[in-house]
């Protein structure tokens, strides 16, 4: 029987994006994407209005220096996938 | 029964070739090279694949960062314009580019050894391959 209209609950789909499940899942791609792009990368999670977050970010002025002339935080992101 | 083997084509082979032939093309004397020579030249376009997968079978989809380094923060900020407008237009003008997106518009991004003026940008391209 073809579906005459989809109706989203957008409450309960901002409730799964901001469990602990999706931060978990969230947090093991970033911990491999810092991990790939070395020593000096560290990850902050924090949860959002809408959705889950993780953030990889140069921690130190060597990994600053390295992004600046290697892309190597950029280099490192395939490391976040599936 | 005999399978076809797709390979994809090396993308910086495949850009280093094309942003050469364009910025001849339009009389702007400018190295393009993957590594920065022992001594740079006053214009270098650095052109370096840092990730991406395939597609599907046939299509590539490399990221690639481009460094345009220039004596003055004009010229770098110039040459890099020039070179994103080859880049993006590089589907009409290339077999084997079906597809070019950016993933990071220009930066202001000083050489950190030199701090000479440098503008980076990234993009992501579709590939075509073909069978070996």
């Amino acid at each position: 029987m073809p579906l005459d209209k989809l109706e989203l609950n957008h409450s309960a789909i901002r409730e799964f994006l901001r469990s602990p499940e999706v931060m978990a899942e969230l947090r093991r791609r970033g911990d491999r994407v810092a991990a790939r792009a070395g020593a000096g990368h560290a990850v902050e999670e924090w949860v959002g209005k809408n959705r889950d977050r993780v953030h990889v970010y140069t921690a130190t002025p060597a990994a600053m220096e390295a992004e600046a002339r290697d892309h190597t935080l950029l280099a490192a992101l395939d490391a976040g996938r599936g | 029964m005999m399978v076809e083997v797709i390979a994809f084509p090396s993308a910086e082979a495949v850009f280093v070739s094309y942003v050469s032939t364009r910025l001849a093309a339009r009389s702007i004397a400018a190295t393009v090279a993957t590594k920065v020579p022992a001594t740079r030249p006053d214009q270098l376009v650095k052109i370096r694949r840092i990730g991406g997968t395939s597609v599907n079978m046939v299509m590539d989809a490399p990221m690639v960062v481009f460094d345009c380094w220039a004596p003055t923060e004009i010229d770098a900020e110039a040459l890099a314009c020039v070179v994103r407008a080859e880049v993006l237009a590089m589907p009409g003008q290339s077999d084997s580019c079906a597809h070019v997106y950016e993933v990071g518009g220009p930066v202001n991004q000083p050489d950190p050894d030199s701090n000479s003026p440098r503008y980076v940008f990234t993009v992501i391209a579709h590939l075509r391959g073909s069978v070996i």
